[in-house]
């Protein structure tokens, strides 16, 4: 990994951070909750930020090296390539939670899909650009 | 997409899909129940097979995706990227879940990273193998 990348790496993080802020932690949350079967102990009474931070840094590392490998330089491609690489990565992980738990139901699955794949794009838009700046 | 990727696609899945159940469901299944909280109804028993299939093969396709775009046709570059990838994968995948729920510690993210590693590492590796394939000879 050269310094482009972490950089874009970073950048995204922030952007994913922010956005899934918005989405996740304001517009969604209601739906979320509503969605997801509860037990008593098992959600934590405040989320760990900075995990969370760290969490959505190593999906925009993952995007930054993917388009910095790919040799994307453009908003439109790059966008193209987070949204591919989230929505996989969230289909994937919600349906690995869904085999082994009784917690999200199928429409939380779409929409958690959804979300990602606008988060990627966004992710991978601001990487793109900042491939391709100079 | 032609057939050189969908074979790509079916090799990663079957590697992932064994080595996964290999790893997590068979060598490691003591050391997770120890070390994970239970919750009455939480975990499905039996688990709910097509979705962990449908599960790998996305995670089989977006590696495919990657080699493609990346232009990944060695066992070295690949096993690099297919590890690179899957640990940044697990990682995430993990910190979502420690930030969130009282279900896994660290000592779970540790062996998560440690085992999805060394199984991206091994999908890379074919991956990259059977990308660059007669690319040599036919040169």
């Amino acid at each position: 990994m050269n310094s482009k990348t972490l950089v874009g790496g970073l950048i995204g993080s922030v952007v994913a951070f922010l956005l899934g802020w918005a989405i996740y932690g304001m517009l969604l949350m209601d739906y979320f909750m509503s969605n997801m079967t509860h037990y008593e102990g098992l959600m934590k009474a405040e989320p760990v930020l900075w995990l969370i931070f760290l969490g959505g840094l190593a999906w925009a590392m993952l995007t930054s090296y993917v388009i910095n490998t790919s040799g994307i330089k453009t908003v439109v491609k790059g966008a193209v390539c987070g949204a591919i690489l989230y929505a996989l990565m969230s289909l994937g992980i919600d349906l690995m939670l869904h085999a082994q738990m009784n917690l999200m139901n199928y429409s939380l699955i779409c929409v958690d899909v959804l979300a990602s794949i606008g988060m990627g794009a966004a992710v991978g838009a601001v990487i793109g650009w900042w491939n391709g700046r100079g | 997409m032609n057939s050189k990727i969908l074979i790509g696609i079916v090799l990663a899945f079957l590697i992932s899909f064994l080595c996964g159940w290999l790893i997590f469901g068979y060598l490691l299944v003591d050391f997770y129940n120890q070390y994970s909280n239970d919750f009455i109804g939480l975990k499905k028993d039996p688990m709910v097979m097509w979705s962990m299939v449908v599960s790998n093969l996305a995670y089989a396709l977006m590696l495919a995706y990657v080699f493609q775009i990346a232009a990944v046709k060695t066992v070295a570059k690949g096993a690099m990227v297919g590890m690179i990838v899957t640990v940044l994968i697990s990682l995430s995948y993990d910190m979502f879940i420690f930030s969130q729920m009282n279900l896994i510690g660290y000592r779970i993210m540790a062996a998560n990273t440690v085992a999805n590693g060394a199984i991206g590492g091994l999908i890379g590796a074919v991956l990259g193998w059977w990308s660059g394939r007669g690319e040599f000879a036919a040169a």
